[in-house]
């Protein structure tokens, strides 16, 4: 596959047509971007919204009761696909069908009017600005090309993968309305579960990990929004329309999407050495678990194999063929990386990391004597109330932030939830006190446990563990490092309660040292990396204003 | 394990990160050293803004960039224990006692043996009597502390956190130290960057940074 192809590939478009008959295009690159989860029935709220804005462009009328009907129409790259050809041509003659059908009652009407649409999905505004225009053509026909075009390009792969996909599909057939688009629904999905999702997902488990993402991403979304609407009102949605706006045209994906979309592409593709690292990690992980030692043994080795990942990556020449064209700091670059390994590692693999991290604890008999103390503590803290805890309301925020957490598989994510839980903590330790701010250790840390004592320990005990473990060691000596060992800290408070020793455990000493003998470790393989002078120099901009010291 | 390598280039300054924890009895006034000494300079990215558990600051010493956070400790006998989590990986500590309270001065003596034992002589080591405003109720002599550091290795100061005496002295000879401790290890090891190279970059989240903003305020609701 040449770059130049794909290049041209991108742009075919997914059509969204609406009841009262206009088209939309969707490009997938947005899809690519965010997802298809926007289009789903229960963000059917969500979208009357966004159809109301007033530069909605193509809707007379009926606005309020936009009934989304998708389908998919659109080549896909070819290393994208991963179902075979037969399987397509036996499936597209049963679905050109309703295909038609729906095209034919979809786009009656409409002239001329396509409205392409454009969310953002983490502000959650969206808006309907490009105008496209097409012709009155017989809507089937483009459809039947379409999709003749697009299966022109599928390339048979392996049978696994397409048993993965089928599997996966299967969690998607679920938002689709009507029979007929539910097959094209199908095959709408396999593009959407392309961009977000690594595709050669083997089966998840139990819950489906498209799933999970989504749950993750709208309530966030869901949050802001409501924060925003009443905070901003409209003024900000046009401001930040204006802007989404003005970054689709001066480029249609900003460079660190691309750049991270570029890493997921290589993740996927097995011939290049970072998707044939992600794929034998996956088979190890879903055939040969419970080989690890112990969990820190899976831990450490996941970490490793990220961060050798990373110093690939950075020093590969693909990766700096297309930053030639992009703007993109190399502490920036770093992140990204970081970011997208996380996806393309632990997302898929998030579940099985957990239950065999359950196992582990559950053989040693650390989760038991955890929740063991945390009743007698319980019981005893009922007692001698320390001030500041936080009230049942706030309690539950706590408690939904801490299980957010545990749903989430991203590491610095999970730390960016925590973060929200201390500050929850403090805040009522304010209200409590009266004083504005400046808590110190001595009074944050028994409101923490008080706080722990009713929430699940064994989800956080494993949390705190992957977290530690997995994030990249340098996040650790900031704030999030700070109350993730605050945390680790207290659970290991609670979790040792009523022994008589002073002293932290052998065992505890020793994991110390080797937690920093590893740092040391992973500072050696990053470190043989390019050097990034400006790393460090962009590294400050989160501190506080710089003061001047005489010597 | 120390500095923060600016660069391999010639001629980029070096901006070193340093860990420092605060360790002692509760009461001694460890939340407000650290307090006076950021004071008004609390950093508003972060989430848990305007908490002295966690603090940043930022210096500039002679052209070298420093970038020192700051790690309170809970002082409470109860979790003694906890200490190791806390100052692993720290390039110094401030071990703080109450110049009124001979227990709290036998407190730091336990912690510098405890921190010599776990990380030798790595770490920068102040001893802190703190509350001096309060003088004529000392109750550790100033003969026998400032012996006592010296014969640890470690250096004596004076503070009033309410007088906003000697805390700024504290800090920047303790940096001082971290960055010579930091220079020796690097020549040690070669002139390359040190381990905590890339530290010190906080809880930045490139993936969603315009999540973050417009998060901003509504984390509590």
């Amino acid at each position: 596959m040449s770059p130049s192809n794909t290049a041209s590939k991108h742009f075919c478009s997914i059509q969204v047509t609406s009841e009262n008959g206009a088209l939309c295009i969707i490009n997938p690159l947005f899809l690519h971007e965010h997802g298809d989860t926007w289009l789903t029935d229960s963000s059917q709220n969500k979208m009357e919204n966004r159809m109301s804005v007033p530069w909605c462009y193509g809707q007379s009328g009926n606005r309020g009761s936009m009934d989304w009907r998708r389908m998919s129409i659109y080549g896909q790259r070819p290393g994208n696909i991963r179902h075979g050809k037969e399987d397509v041509i036996k499936k597209y003659s049963s679905e050109t069908d309703g295909l038609l059908d729906v095209c034919r009652r979809l786009s009656i009407g409409k002239d001329n009017e396509v409205a392409v649409q454009i969310e953002n999905s983490t502000t959650g505004i969206c808006l309907n600005s490009e105008v496209m225009t097409q012709k009155k053509t017989n809507p089937p026909e483009t459809a039947k090309e379409a999709f003749e075009g697009s299966q022109e390009e599928n390339v048979p792969l392996e049978d696994k993968a397409s048993e993965w996909r089928n599997n996966l599909r299967q969690h998607r057939v679920s938002w689709v309305e009507v029979e007929h688009s539910a097959e094209l629904k199908k095959c709408s999905s396999e593009t959407s579960l392309s961009s977000s999702d690594s595709f050669l997902l083997p089966p998840p488990p139990e819950i489906d990990s498209v799933s999970i993402s989504s749950i993750e991403e709208d309530m966030d979304c869901h949050s802001i929004n409501s924060g925003k609407k009443y905070a901003h009102g409209l003024g900000d949605m046009v401001r930040h329309s204006l802007l989404a706006v003005s970054t689709i045209l001066s480029g249609l994906v900003s460079p660190e999407k691309h750049f991270s979309n570029r890493i997921k592409q290589l993740a996927e593709d097995p011939s290049c050495y970072l998707g044939s690292m992600v794929q034998r990690f996956y088979c190890h992980m879903f055939k040969e678990s419970g080989q690890y030692k112990s969990s820190i043994d899976m831990l450490q080795n996941i970490r490793q194999l990220i961060t050798n990942l990373k110093s690939h990556l950075l020093e590969s020449n693909e990766i700096w063929e297309i930053l030639e064209h992009q703007e993109i700091d190399e502490y920036k670059l770093t992140s990204i990386v970081e970011a997208s390994l996380y996806k393309c590692v632990l997302k898929p693999t998030q579940d099985v990391i957990y239950s065999q991290l359950l196992d582990f604890h559950r053989n040693d008999g650390s989760l038991t004597k955890l929740l063991e103390n945390q009743e007698k503590m319980k019981r005893m803290s009922s007692q001698n109330l320390c001030s500041g805890v936080p009230g049942p309301v706030i309690m539950e925020k706590i408690q939904n932030k801490l299980s957010l957490m545990h749903i989430t598989y991203s590491p610095e994510k999970m730390i960016r939830h925590l973060l929200k839980v201390c500050k929850l903590i403090y805040e009522s330790m304010e209200t409590a006190s009266g004083k504005k701010g400046a808590f110190g250790a001595d009074d944050f840390l028994p409101v923490l446990i008080h706080v722990l004592l009713s929430c699940d320990l064994t989800s956080l005990q494993l949390d705190v563990e992957y977290i530690m473990e997995l994030v990249d060691p340098s996040q650790l000596q900031g704030e999030g490092g700070y109350y993730l060992t605050t945390l680790f800290g207290a659970l290991y408070h609670i979790g040792s309660f009523n022994t008589v020793s002073r002293q932290l455990s052998a065992e505890a000493q020793n994991s110390i040292r080797q937690w920093q003998r590893r740092r040391t470790v992973y500072y050696k393989s990053t470190s043989q990396n390019r050097s990034k002078n400006i790393k460090n120099e962009n590294s400050d901009a989160q501190s506080t204003p710089e003061k001047d010291v005489k010597e | 394990m120390a500095a923060a390598g600016g660069g391999g280039g010639a001629g980029v300054s070096k901006t070193y990160s340093f860990k420092v924890v605060l360790l002692g009895e509760g009461c001694v006034g460890k939340t407000s050293l650290v307090l006076r000494y950021c004071e008004n300079k609390f950093n508003d990215k972060h989430i848990t803004t305007l908490q002295a558990s966690f603090l940043t600051k930022k210096l500039n010493i002679g052209g070298k960039r420093v970038n020192l956070a700051i790690w309170d400790t809970a002082g409470q006998e109860r979790f003694h224990a906890l200490g190791p989590i806390y100052y692993r990986d720290s390039n110094g500590a401030i071990l703080v006692y109450d110049i009124t309270d001979e227990d709290s001065f036998q407190k730091v003596k336990n912690w510098v043996k405890e921190l010599r034992k776990m990380l030798g002589n790595e770490i920068c080591l102040c001893i802190v009597g703190n509350k001096v405003d309060l003088e004529k109720e000392r109750h550790v002599s100033i003969q026998e502390a400032e012996e006592y550091a010296e014969s640890v290795g470690a250096k004596h100061y004076h503070t009033s956190a309410k007088q906003n005496k000697g805390i700024e002295e504290l800090f920047l000879d303790l940096c001082k130290r971290m960055i010579e401790t930091a220079q020796v290890d690097e020549r040690a090891k070669g002139n390359g960057p040190t381990q905590s190279g890339t530290s010190r970059r906080g809880v930045q989240i490139v993936d969603d940074e315009p999540q973050a903003q417009s998060t901003g305020g509504c984390c509590s609701g």
